[in-house]
């Protein structure tokens, strides 16, 4: 008959906790490590193999090269991803061989359009790098904007 | 003098504060008593099962987290299951313990986010942020071990992508004796409830006939006295090896179906703690071959989610994509008796019905 | 005395008599405003707390803005109509169901003398005004042209009039022990004692019945957030909107002030001031009516309705026929 008073018990007693709401923009959350936030790039380690483009589930990943004529090595001209279609799964780190592309803390991923999702070289630098490892190559990967002007994808099958 | 009524036919949705994402119902009234509903679903659909035939099986793990987006785990356990199966993959015993401790605390999250938007239906609004505010720290917890804290994509072909520290599942130990003494403050706050009671005691009743001829499972099922639970019933993992209970009711209504929920939290709560005393030592990612290209052939593997018997069909021609990959949700094959189970009530039962069959839109769009 | 306004209804009539009136009148709508405030501040405050959360905190120190900001917000809202409603009932549906509520605050009584009119059927005004409301809210409901309102409306005129019914009955036994309906006459018969206790029964129909007739949890059927979106105000935006809030609080409010008038002794009380005192207790009241809405989950229209005449109103009545006997008993020995 009264068991209601316990429901008014437990709701009074709640009032006198303390809140547990993270006060967000003044107070930032704990990222944990191995967090799956926006990538880093770093041009300097990546050796172009493809592979981070090969295994994206959503195929977002455009990696730009040309071979070196003389040593037959690989060499990165570009790198994109459509960040927009990006669903932060974490594949590429776990393909990458060379830790050339890791996933960053950054969590805040709102922008007032879709070019800016659009994440190039320089908008990927990990802290502490400076824009002279970005790579220009020959070739330049697709920016964004117009989808026909996307470069083809090999299917995977 | 008999008055002239006529019947009153509204939307129910999709944007609608109680059917739990985009689900839309059409409703017929006369009064207060519902005559007929039409379910109209389809607003969350993104074709995963048509894009999973383009995708290698390793990719078509970010996408099974996004259909039932409340227990991504065992979604992504029901794939990882069924491609193993295929290929006769021994998994290492330390990774499907982990796997265990991972499904089990999604399947806590999960029937958390039910028990507050159940609760929220019927016009109790703090329950919700009880139960958030408890979920929080088990997504906490995936997040800290998986990278993410809903998408989680944390199983892998062969094995899981990262081992649990020593300190995590400390914490995960320490959580659980806290969880259960939580549970009894929501035992406390709503079960014994008088209006509570009145509200959810003798609706929506069904028998066990009824279940199975409309294929219900999960706790929709178990309220009317069947066992079946595919942990038990049709064991997978290392379930066989954990000492747990089916809580089954045989009244066959909200009510039961509520307390089935909240004993079901509880016995993952048990489930959790057994694996982390007896978690073995080991590698956590077994030999999985690095291009995945299983057998011609077909397999069926189904699991036990949070909202019933939750089944993947993968047909394979021997490429490293499937043929056919097909997902039985739970909740689309509950969510189909729900017209029937409505007939009659009123308009607030129907809503409590409807949070009680627990539908994540997400899971019957596919 | 500045506030001897029982005086001005039977002074001579005379202009200034009628700005007085203006002015007092215009004084206690300050006053309401500022409590619907402080009260829009306090809900959410205090559910807040309840559900381990804040609050608002952002506008001003702890946030005390909110609630101005809340109002600028929806006095600068466009008011939408919509095209299938009746215009002209759409439009007047909030403030017939406003009105009435700032309107039980005449027969308020603060303090000794103290009160806009010494009415001497009080209680009955309070509860006769009081019924108006449910026409508002079934206008509103209806005239918005739409379903869920009207669903909404239906619902608030079956419930508003059927707990009409227990909440006259359980003041009947308050109104039996002090003799009379004078608002201030009651207070003054609880000199020795509190009603509450004498009067327990009728105070737990009274109080239900009360909490029935401000449409909130655990009787928020004509809103029904979760089942018919927000009932009879689905439709209103902007300023409509916030005349139906402002009913709803105030209506808190004033049944606070019945609540503590009838059960509570008014305003007697050691050391403070009679109008503290009755704010006091009427505070309280609305506490409990927040705490309430922290806790419970809504009831279903059905077992409302048979709450309300199997339960509520046979309570009352047993009460209001023991009060009677045991009056007729004392008033036979003595």
């Amino acid at each position: 008959m009264f068991r209601w008073a316990k429901g008014y018990a437990y709701t009074g007693k709640r009032l006198f906790e303390k809140t547990v709401t993270i006060q967000y923009p003044q107070q930032k959350p704990k990222i944990p490590e191995g967090w799956r936030g926006r990538h880093y790039f770093y041009p300097d380690r990546c050796t172009a193999c493809d592979a981070c483009a090969r295994v994206c589930p959503t195929e977002v990943i455009t990696v730009v090269s040309h071979r070196d004529p003389e040593t037959k090595k690989k060499i990165l001209d570009d790198y994109t991803i459509e960040f927009e279609r990006c669903i932060l799964c974490g594949y590429c780190e776990e393909a990458c061989p060379v830790d050339a592309i890791k996933m960053g803390d950054v969590y805040e991923l709102a922008s007032y359009a879709r070019e800016q999702e659009f994440m190039t070289q320089e908008k990927m630098l990990p802290p502490g790098y400076s824009t002279d490892v970005v790579v220009h190559g020959q070739g330049e990967a697709y920016r964004g904007g117009d989808y026909r002007t996307k470069p083809e994808k090999k299917v995977n099958h | 003098m008999a008055l002239r009524t006529e019947e009153l036919t509204f939307s129910l949705g999709p944007q609608h504060p109680s059917t739990h994402g985009v689900f839309r119902a059409m409703v017929t009234i006369d009064g207060e008593r519902v005559v007929h509903v039409d379910p109209v679903i389809g607003y969350l659909h993104r074709g995963t099962e048509k894009i999973a035939e383009w995708k290698t099986y390793p990719q078509i793990i970010p996408y099974t987290d996004r259909m039932d987006y409340l227990s991504a785990m065992l979604n992504n356990y029901c794939h990882v299951g069924a491609v193993e199966k295929l290929l006769g993959l021994e998994i290492p015993e330390h990774a499907e313990y982990i796997r265990i401790i991972v499904m089990e605390l999604n399947r806590i999250a999960s029937h958390l986010v039910w028990w507050g938007t159940f609760l929220l239906d019927l016009g109790a609004m703090s329950p919700f942020l009880y139960a958030f505010k408890d979920r929080q720290v088990i997504l906490d917890l995936l997040e800290e071990i998986s990278g993410a804290r809903l998408t989680y994509s944390y199983m892998r072909i062969g094995g899981v992508k990262r081992d649990a520290t020593q300190e995590w599942l400390r914490r995960v130990d320490d959580f659980m004796d806290e969880m259960v003494k939580n549970i009894q403050g929501y035992n406390n706050l709503v079960t014994g409830n008088e209006i509570f009671q009145s509200r959810v005691k003798n609706v929506g009743v069904y028998d066990e006939a009824f279940a199975k001829r409309w294929g219900l499972s999960g706790a929709c099922l178990r309220c009317t006295g069947n066992s079946y639970d595919v942990r038990k019933s049709d064991p997978y993992s290392l379930y066989p090896k954990f000492d747990f209970e089916i809580p089954t009711r045989t009244s066959g209504d909200v009510w039961a179906r509520y307390i089935i929920r909240i004993e079901e939290m509880l016995q993952s709560i048990r489930i959790v703690k057994q694996a982390i005393r007896n978690l073995p030592d080991g590698p956590f990612m077994g030999k999985a071959p690095r291009n995945i290209r299983p057998p011609k052939g077909e397999v069926y593997f189904h699991i036990e989610s949070p909202r019933g018997d939750m089944g993947c069909y993968i047909v394979s021609d021997g490429s490293d994509h499937p043929y056919r990959w097909h997902w039985r949700a739970p909740e689309f094959a509950n969510l189909a008796a729900f017209p029937a189970i409505t007939e009659g009530v009123n308009i607030a039962d129907m809503i409590a019905i409807l949070g009680a069959i627990d539908i994540v839109l997400g899971g019957v769009d596919r | 005395m500045l506030l001897n306004l029982t005086g001005l209804l039977t002074a001579p009539f005379t202009w200034l008599n009628l700005l007085w009136m203006f002015v007092e009148v215009l004084v206690m709508l300050v006053i309401i405003l500022i409590y619907v405030m402080a009260a829009l501040y306090g809900e959410r405050k205090i559910l807040g707390h309840i559900q381990l959360r804040p609050g608002p905190n952002r506008t001003g120190p702890g946030g005390v803005l909110q609630p101005v900001a809340d109002v600028i917000k929806l006095l600068f809202k466009e008011d939408v109509i919509p095209a299938e409603a009746d215009v002209a009932v759409f439009k007047i549906a909030p403030v017939i169901a406003f009105v009435p509520s700032f309107m039980t605050f005449a027969v308020a009584p603060w303090a000794p003398n103290v009160l806009f009119t010494d009415l001497n059927v009080g209680v009955l005004y309070f509860t006769a005004v009081t019924g108006i409301t449910t026409i508002g809210i079934v206008s509103g409901g209806w005239s918005s042209g739409s379903k869920y309102p009207l669903l909404g409306g239906m619902r608030g005129a079956a419930q508003l009039i059927s707990y009409e019914l227990p909440l006259v009955m359980s003041i009947l036994g308050v109104v039996l022990m002090a003799g009379t309906a004078n608002m201030a006459g009651i207070v003054e018969a609880q000199q020795k004692w509190w009603f509450f206790f004498p009067q327990i029964l009728g105070f737990v129909a009274f109080f239900i019945s009360v909490s029935a007739e401000m449409n909130r949890t655990p009787f928020d059927l004509p809103e029904g957030e979760s089942e018919i979106v927000a009932g009879y105000h689905t439709e209103y935006s902007g300023f409509r909107m916030a005349l139906w809030m402002l009913g709803e609080y105030t209506y808190i409010f004033a049944d606070g002030l019945l609540c503590a008038t009838l059960f509570f002794g008014g305003w007697h009380g050691p050391w403070l001031p009679g109008w503290l005192w009755l704010l006091i207790k009427a505070m309280i009241f609305v506490f409990l009516a927040i705490w309430t809405r922290g806790t419970l989950p809504r009831m279903r229209s059905d077992t409302l309705m048979v709450f309300a005449w199997k339960f509520l109103l046979p309570l009352a009545m047993a009460n209001l026929i023991i009060t009677a006997l045991v009056k007729a008993a004392i008033a036979g020995w003595f």
